[in-house]
């Protein structure tokens, strides 16, 4: 135990103080095995997969929005020599697929979630280092491991989960503008083609609802995941 | 090719696509394998599907997977169905909002073509119109109940105590503050009260 390291041993010491009810060491050992496979590993494969699948949306999208664009290009040019409507009708409809898709894509909000899973998962990383490699564990150090990974470990995720909850509320009052104003800019396109008046209203009307405002404020600091 | 398809799948119009309909209620597997199984694959602890050691050897871990078993899993079982009934609701409303949004705009120019061009004598471009209005009730309509329903903010909370469980399994296991006195069971069962008490005032 002398040549613990300290953060480890201050633990020990806190937890013989106050004469807490401990496992075994043996059981504190296939704890916290459990926990690294259960809930780290199991974890850091989570996060992982959505990472890949986040950026493969973000690269499928950026080319449909390329796409759309260029051949809103091309019949542009096209349009100013030939006086089709039906080039008129395709000129009007491609703006409105533009911005469907930008609309998915402020839904999704794939590059930050990708960015707050990166973090919580370089979080989860350094929390591991807790962990001694295998060939360098004592066993007896065990019943101090294993609640200070636990403790640090949670607290990512109660990180990861707060930021999560401020994305999945939409609580950045310009983006929530940016989602609207691209709803408002789908039923604008119609203008460009005398778009009858029900139905730009009825575009307004089917903009998502405000979500400006935190109600995860209210909650207390209580551990997550 | 292959590899490409496996892509495509995973795009998420594929694999992220709202379902109609998600139950509220989480209903538990009749065979306790099937159980055992949703646990693990939740990242709970099943000693059915934990190989690398007997945990029934280690009595104080089997008897605190037992007393997670009774008193805060079914808690989590229930906010976790929730939290996802209410996602797939906010993204339902959300694809039918975007999707009517296009709709109309298409209907729109479609309108403006045929009455421009007299299609059918103008024909066509009366049911456009009448189609157009169509959709945007039903746009409207799927507005007004998902303001009603605020599934957007249901959802963001009741993920947060269905993950507020999670982490108090782990923390109870570890035997953690306050879990680390004689009366733990007591102390979990009153943080799951806590938490349901939350969860009431989420609707």
């Amino acid at each position: 135990m002398d040549n613990m390291d300290p953060h480890i041993r201050r633990a020990v010491e806190q937890q013989q103080k106050a004469g807490q009810q401990q496992h075994a060491t043996e059981a504190n050992e296939v704890l916290l095995r459990l926990y690294l496979a259960k809930r780290i590993d199991g974890q850091l494969s989570f996060y992982g997969a959505r990472a890949t699948e986040f950026n493969a949306n973000i690269g499928f999208m950026v080319s449909v929005g390329a796409g759309i664009m260029a051949i809103s290009a091309i019949i542009s040019a096209v349009g100013t020599t030939a006086n089709s409507a039906e080039l008129a009708l395709i000129t009007a409809i491609l703006p409105a697929l533009a911005a469907f898709a930008a609309s998915l894509r402020q839904l999704y909000q794939w590059e930050k979630q990708s960015s707050l899973y990166r973090d919580a998962s370089l979080g989860l990383q350094e929390t591991r280092l807790l962990v001694p490699d295998w060939d360098q564990f004592d066993p007896r150090t065990a019943p101090a491991i294993v609640p200070s990974l636990v403790r640090a470990t949670e607290e990512v995720f109660m990180a990861e989960i707060n930021q999560w909850g401020q994305i999945a509320l939409g609580l950045d009052e310009s983006e929530q503008d940016t989602l609207n104003q691209a709803l408002i800019d789908l039923a604008a396109t119609d203008s460009s083609i005398d778009m009858p008046p029900g139905a730009a209203a009825s575009a307004s009307a089917s903009a998502p609802p405000q979500e400006t405002s935190s109600e995860l404020d209210n909650f207390d600091d209580g551990g997550m995941g | 090719m292959s590899e490409w398809l496996v892509n495509v799948r995973n795009l998420f119009f594929f694999k992220r696509m709202p379902k109609p309909h998600v139950a509220s209620k989480w209903k538990r597997p009749s065979a306790d394998a099937d159980y055992e199984m949703e646990k693990d694959w939740e990242g709970f602890v099943s000693p059915l599907y934990w190989q690398d050691d007997d945990l029934s050897k280690y009595p104080t871990i089997k008897q605190d997977l037992d007393d997670l078993d009774e008193h805060l899993l079914p808690a989590f079982w229930e906010f976790n169905q929730k939290a996802k009934h209410f996602q797939n609701r906010f993204y339902l409303y959300q694809w039918i909002f975007m999707g009517g949004a296009l709709l109309t705009t298409l209907l729109g120019a479609l309108t403006t073509y045929a009455y421009t061009r007299e299609v059918d004598g103008g024909m066509f471009a009366n049911v456009a119109g009448i189609m157009t209005a169509v959709v945007s009730g039903i746009t409207a309509y799927f507005n007004y109940v998902s303001d009603q329903g605020s599934p957007q903010k249901r959802w963001a909370k009741t993920r947060r105590l269905t993950e507020e469980l999670r982490t108090n399994y782990y923390r109870y296991l570890a035997h953690l503050q306050p879990y680390n006195e004689a009366d733990r069971v007591q102390q979990m069962r009153r943080m799951v009260i806590s938490v349901r008490r939350k969860e009431i005032d989420n609707g």
